[in-house]
């Protein structure tokens, strides 16, 4: 009797294999991400692209709390989604004055699709030329609810014509109040063990032996004289290698 | 072939799951839908395959015994 044997190695084999897509996932996803990250990653005190600044400085809900420390999701600032955020932006042109127009924003970024966009205009320094600062508040807005993870944050100085001086992305970690996306995914990982305890089971019942009472399923050997009993016309004329029916006999028929 | 096709489909759903639950635990970004897509296309691969392979590993070991009782 090898079924419980044989369902504990199946059971075994299903725990085996979604560990191992466990561990691939783990293994690959971070090496893929530290890749990107490393390949956009724009250095934390910026020099500014194309020399345009002579430093930027971008802080997050206080002087500490750099965004070029949280770069990749990894290294998220937490963020509770109904609080709202404060994005200090330091800088200093070196051209000599702020350009008049320039913003600072705040974007979120979710599979491609700009979530929400936070904007303030920089207000510039009246004892230091070129230097401007700017203080962004952002917030999730409606979907504070439902969002929960690690997501991505634009910060950015805009110019007048929407063209960018400069931008750097951090991420932020949210936790959701209801935590309904994890339940989504719980639900779905309960559902797949319940699968795979179903499926378990059912290899189970079929390796199962018959009761000794039961009688055998017909099984015509190759080349047999007698055809299965089906269900009337399945197995008539079907290739003529079965003896022809026998005529219908009626009562003055025989000779 | 059904049972490989089911468990293929299976492993498909739990990739794009896993995906999603690492984004949960910060452990991924899901901001570029580029790198979005290629995350789900080798997730679902991943597991579909994998789990294929356990299906059809199992309905051949099945079969076999099968076989041998009778």
């Amino acid at each position: 009797m090898a079924s419980p044997r044989g369902a504990r190695r199946s059971a075994r084999l299903v725990v085996t294999l979604t560990a191992t897509v466990v561990a691939l996932a783990l293994l690959a996803g971070p090496l893929v991400l530290e890749r990107t990250a490393s390949a956009t990653a724009s250095p934390g005190v910026s020099a500014p692209a194309s020399g345009a600044f002579r430093y930027i400085y971008v802080d997050w809900n206080g002087a500490s709390h750099n965004i070029s420390s949280a770069g990749t999701p990894a290294k998220a600032f937490s963020f509770k989604p109904g609080e709202t955020g404060h994005a200090n932006f330091t800088f200093v042109f070196s051209g000599g004055t702020v350009p008049t127009g320039t913003s600072a924003q705040l974007q979120l970024t979710y599979l491609g699709l700009v979530l929400t966009t936070s904007n303030a205009a920089v207000v510039p320094s009246i004892l230091v030329p070129g230097k401007g600062t700017a203080e962004v508040n952002f917030s999730f807005g409606p979907l504070y609810d439902a969002i929960e993870g690690a997501f991505r944050v634009t910060a950015s100085l805009v110019a007048s014509s929407g063209g960018s001086y400069w931008s750097q992305s951090f991420y932020l970690f949210v936790k959701a109040p209801y935590l309904l996306e994890s339940a989504a995914v719980i639900v779905l990982l309960i559902l797949l063990i319940v699968e795979a305890f179903q499926i378990a089971l059912a290899l189970r019942e079929a390796r199962r032996p018959p009761p000794p009472g039961t009688p055998a399923p017909p099984s015509p050997a190759p080349g047999s004289t007698t055809a299965p009993v089906g269900p009337a016309g399945t197995e008539s004329g079907s290739g003529g290698s079965g003896p022809p029916p026998p005529p219908p006999a009626g009562p003055g028929g025989a000779p | 072939m059904s049972a490989v096709s089911s468990a293929a489909g299976s492993g498909i759903v739990l990739g794009i799951v896993v995906v999603f639950l690492f984004q949960q635990f910060g452990m991924l970004g899901l901001s570029d839908l580029l790198s979005t897509l290629v995350y789900f296309v080798v997730a679902g691969l991943v597991g579909g395959v994998v789990f294929g392979g356990a299906a059809t590993m199992l309905v051949r070991r099945a079969r076999a015994r099968a076989a041998a009782t009778k």
